[in-house]
Order: C-alpha cells, then sequence, then structure tokens
C-alpha cells in the first residue's frame, strides 16, 4: 500500500469527530443568546422615520449635535434646580424648588414609610423657611399668606402620606409633624392677633391655616374631639363629592367612579363611626382620613387643587393647570381663596 | 425605464437584512461548519472542552460580519480563519503564562488527553500530529480531514495555492516518519 494513502487515512480517522449533542445544544445555545443580545443594526434607511419633506424639521440638524444639546440642557436644568434648593418663600427661583424639586424628590421617594417621612421632611423644612424669614425680618405680610399656606398644603400632604405608612413610621412623623405645628404656632402667634384686630384677608388667611395646624397637630396626638373629628371627616368628604360632581365632566369615567366609591365608603364608615365607642371611632375615622387622603391626592395629581384654608379641604380643582408646574410661591395666593367673613 | 426600476427595488428588498434572516444564516452556517471548525479546533489544542469553547468563539466572531451585513463570499474560509486566529491567540497565551503559574493552577503539562469523549484512535491520530509543527498540524487537517483543496487551504492561510501544495507534501513525509509507516 502506498504509505502516502495510507497516511492520509490514518489523518482521516479524525472526520468522526464530531460535537457531541449537548455541546452542540449548549454552544447553539449559547450563540442565540449572543446574536439576540447584540442584535443586527438595522438598514441605515430603516433607521429614520419620515419626516415632513419641506422646511426646516427638528430632525434636520445634525444628530451628532443633539448630545451636545442634551448635556447643555441638562446643566442648566441642574443648575437652575440646584441654586433654587436654597431659595426662600419670595424669591424668584422658589416656585422651582416647591414645584420642580420636591415633586421630583416625592417620585423618587418609592416606599409609604419613605414617602411619609419625606411629606414630613418637606414640612419641617417649610417651617424652617418661616424661621429664617422671621429671623432675617423679611416675613412680610404678603408673604405670612403664602408660608401658612404651604405649611397647610404640606400638613395635609403629610397627614395623607403618614395614613398609608406603618405603624412605627406613623408614631414617629406624627411627633415630628406635632412638632412643627407648635413650633409654627408660637412664631406666628401675633400675627393671629393682628389678623383678628384689622380683617386683613391674607392675615385671615394665615390665621385659618393656623386653626388647621392646631387641629391636625391635635389629630396626631390623639387629643383632637372625636365629634369634631367626625364632622371634620363628613365636611371632608362631602365636600370632596362636591368638587368631583362638578367636576365630572373634566373626569375619566374610571377615575370618577373609583373616587366616588372611595367617597361612599368614607360615609358609611363615618356613619358607621357614630355607633362605636371613642377607641373604636377613632381608628374608624383614621380609615376615613386614610380614604378621603387617597381621593385629595389623586385629585392633587390631576389639577391645580383649591384648599379652603380653614378647613384644610379641597373645595375645587382647575385642570388646565398642571399640578408639576403650580406656583405656590409668588405671594398671589392664586390657588388659596381668601374670604374674609369665614374668617371672621 | 419602468421595468429597470421595478427590477432595482426588488434588489432592495432582496439586500434587506434583519435579525431573523440574519440569524437564520448563522444558524445553518453553524449547522453546516460547526462540526468541521470543532475538529479543527481540537486538532489545535488537543482539548475537547477547550475546543467547544473557542468554536464557540469562532462563530460569535462570525456573527460580528453577519450583524454588520459585511460581504462574506467564502463562509468556510472566514470560519477557519477565525478559528486560526483564535488558535494562535490562545498559544502566545499559553507560551506567555509561566510554568509556575500553571503547576500552581493544577496543571499537568504532561497531560495531553484529548478527553473522554473521544475514541482510543482518533487520541492516537491527536497526538501524532501534536508531534507536528504547529503549521503542518493545521495544513493535515484541512486537506484531509475536511477535504480542502489547496486553493481553499491556500485562502484561508494566505498563501499561494502552490505553496500549500508543497508544505502538504512535506507535512505527509514528515507525519509518516512519526507513524513509522
Amino acid at each position: 500500500m502506498n504509505p502516502e494513502i495510507k497516511t492520509t487515512e490514518y489523518v482521516a480517522k479524525l472526520k468522526d469527530i464530531k460535537l457531541s449533542d449537548s455541546s452542540r445544544a449548549r454552544i447553539q445555545h449559547n450563540l442565540h443568546e449572543y446574536a439576540a443580545f447584540h442584535s443586527v443594526r438595522e438598514d441605515e434607511t430603516g433607521r429614520f422615520i419620515s419626516v415632513a419633506p419641506n422646511g426646516v424639521s427638528l430632525f434636520s440638524f445634525k444628530f451628532a449635535s443633539m448630545p451636545l444639546v442634551i448635556l447643555i440642557a441638562v446643566m442648566i436644568g441642574g443648575a437652575t434646580s440646584f441654586a433654587a434648593q436654597a431659595s426662600m418663600p419670595g424669591d424668584v427661583l422658589y416656585p422651582v424648588k416647591i414645584g420642580f424639586n420636591e415633586n421630583i424628590r416625592e417620585a423618587l421617594a418609592v416606599s409609604v414609610d419613605s414617602e411619609a417621612r419625606l411629606q414630613a421632611k418637606l414640612l419641617e423644612e417649610r417651617l424652617e423657611e418661616v424661621q429664617k424669614l422671621q429671623a432675617e425680618g423679611r416675613l412680610t405680610t404678603e408673604l405670612s399668606a403664602t408660608v401658612a399656606t404651604n405649611i397647610a398644603v404640606q400638613t395635609v400632604k403629610a397627614n395623607t402620606a403618614i395614613n398609608l405608612s406603618s405603624e412605627p413610621v406613623q408614631i414617629e412623623t406624627k411627633a415630628r409633624i406635632a412638632v412643627v405645628q407648635e413650633n409654627f404656632l408660637a412664631l406666628t402667634n401675633p400675627e393671629t392677633k393682628l389678623a383678628a384686630e384689622d380683617g386683613n384677608a391674607t392675615d385671615a388667611a394665615m390665621a385659618t391655616s393656623i386653626a388647621t395646624a392646631k387641629m391636625s397637630s391635635d389629630v396626631a396626638t390623639g387629643l383632637y374631639d372625636i365629634n369634631a373629628y367626625q364632622n371634620d371627616m363628613t365636611v371632608r368628604t362631602e365636600a370632596l363629592a362636591k368638587v368631583i360632581t362638578q367636576n365630572q365632566t373634566e373626569l375619566d369615567v374610571d377615575v370618577k367612579t373609583d373616587l366616588m366609591a372611595k367617597l361612599d365608603a368614607a360615609t358609611k364608615l363615618t356613619l358607621e363611626a357614630s355607633t362605636q365607642a371613642e377607641e373604636d371611632a377613632r381608628s374608624t375615622l383614621d380609615k376615613v382620613a386614610l380614604l378621603t387622603g387617597e381621593v385629595e391626592s389623586k385629585l392633587s395629581t390631576l389639577g391645580q387643587v383649591e384648599i379652603d384654608p380653614n378647613t384644610g379641604i379641597i373645595i375645587g380643582i382647575d385642570f388646565s393647570i398642571d399640578p408639576m408646574i403650580i406656583d405656590r410661591g409668588d405671594g398671589s395666593g392664586d390657588g388659596v381663596p381668601t374670604d374674609p367673613q369665614v374668617a371672621q | 425605464m419602468h421595468d429597470t426600476h421595478e427590477d432595482v427595488r426588488v434588489v432592495r428588498i432582496g439586500r434587506f437584512m434583519n435579525q431573523n434572516t440574519q440569524v437564520t444564516v448563522f444558524d445553518e452556517a453553524f449547522a453546516q461548519y460547526g462540526d468541521a471548525i470543532f475538529r479543527f479546533c481540537i486538532v489545535k489544542v488537543s482539548n475537547v472542552e477547550l475546543a467547544e469553547d473557542l468554536t464557540q468563539e469562532v462563530f460569535m466572531r462570525y456573527w460580528g460580519y453577519l450583524k454588520e451585513d459585511k460581504e462574506i463570499q467564502n463562509p468556510r474560509a472566514l470560519l477557519y480563519t477565525i478559528a486560526n486566529n483564535l488558535a494562535k491567540d490562545w498559544y502566545k497565551k499559553k507560551k506567555s503564562d509561566s510554568l509556575d503559574d500553571q503547576i500552581a493552577l493544577g496543571y499537568d503539562p504532561v497531560e495531553k488527553s484529548a478527553g473522554p469523549q473521544l475514541l482510543a484512535e482518533q487520541a492516537e491520530v491527536i497526538d501524532a500530529l501534536a508531534q507536528l509543527e504547529e503549521n503542518d498540524r493545521e495544513i493535515m487537517v484541512l486537506r484531509y480531514v475536511d477535504g480542502l483543496d489547496p486553493k481553499d487551504i491556500a485562502l484561508i492561510l494566505n498563501e499561494s495555492a502552490n505553496v500549500i501544495s508543497v508544505r502538504i507534501n512535506r507535512a505527509t513525509k514528515r507525519l509518516q516518519t512519526i507513524l513509522h509507516i
């Protein structure tokens, strides 16, 4: 036999070497995953969304400049936001702090407990602002209305969040709110007198929001009269039902049904509470507060809510204003109706 | 004129590729050449598991060409070229690893077993081939195991067909000496 042929036959024994079935399956699987992960770059023509053929369009400038544009936007936005964080009521950037920075912080607070803590923290920040303004002698009559409204709004938000949180956090945050309310009361007592004397509209708002603050403080510490609590819940539920009925054309049907169902449940619970012993009634009313709180938070995401400074209850809603860009710091008291008659 | 325009359109659609069509091409390539590449790798590295890993790596690199829609005239030649380059990298890495490190890692430099999945006969051939120079070994596998023409081998190894023919002859002679035929 030709040794050359023998050699080639010898080497050709390797022809039978194949991947084992398991290895083949494994490699194939890995390759598919690899291909899916590093997927095909689609044809250039397929990557462009057809845009208006004539004239200048948003897409007409070079895509290469996009990252730069975005970077500049982020830098400017970030700087504004950062500067706004240090602003005080009456400052140009204060609306950014209240309307933008804090909304972002709220969006980032994931759990109900961290939400409750955050809302309590924001309330404390509101108080610090007032204290600082007063220390610097900048607490004008006009500004006092604004800060009072801020405190009232934030108290409602904090109480809503706290009702949803776990018990240990509830105790902790309620105590924090109570401290804020007491400090705020002490701080603004002279203003209250002033309001009662001259019946000034903005000072009246201040006075009434102090009353609200006192009430929240009492609810938090369990000192609030049970009958007043029940009455307050009834008024709150009715007011919310009225707001929803008035604005039902603006509301999504599903949202409206959901909110009304919550209010119905709240009404039933309030009635139930009137037949219960005080302790049970208190916990039933806490549930009502929770339900109405949910409705309030939902409404406040839909438009700018109008809050009665006497009671802290939502009495109206403006769907034309995005709550993300509410200007609560300009001192104009836009979202806060001030009714001297109620105040007196 | 109209017809010409239509033709251009058809060609464009025919050229259009997406993830699905490319994955199909990819699958076909693996089904057709997977074993051959594995054999090539096993002769290069004398270890089944390593050869499997290398085979997978070869096809992953091949996907890199497919996904970019690069023109591939000869998929088989491309696959062997990738495998050859990867094996070269592996040799370099192996050489640069110090012997002390290898012993520390429990690597036995004497052990050359191709693994239990191979038949004794096949293991014997691999061991025999392992005694050849690397250049001789790859040329023997390409010629007699995968049955490639000198022309195709020339393409893979980036040499002229004549040089390849000469090298095949010399390698065959050297293997005969090793086998005492």
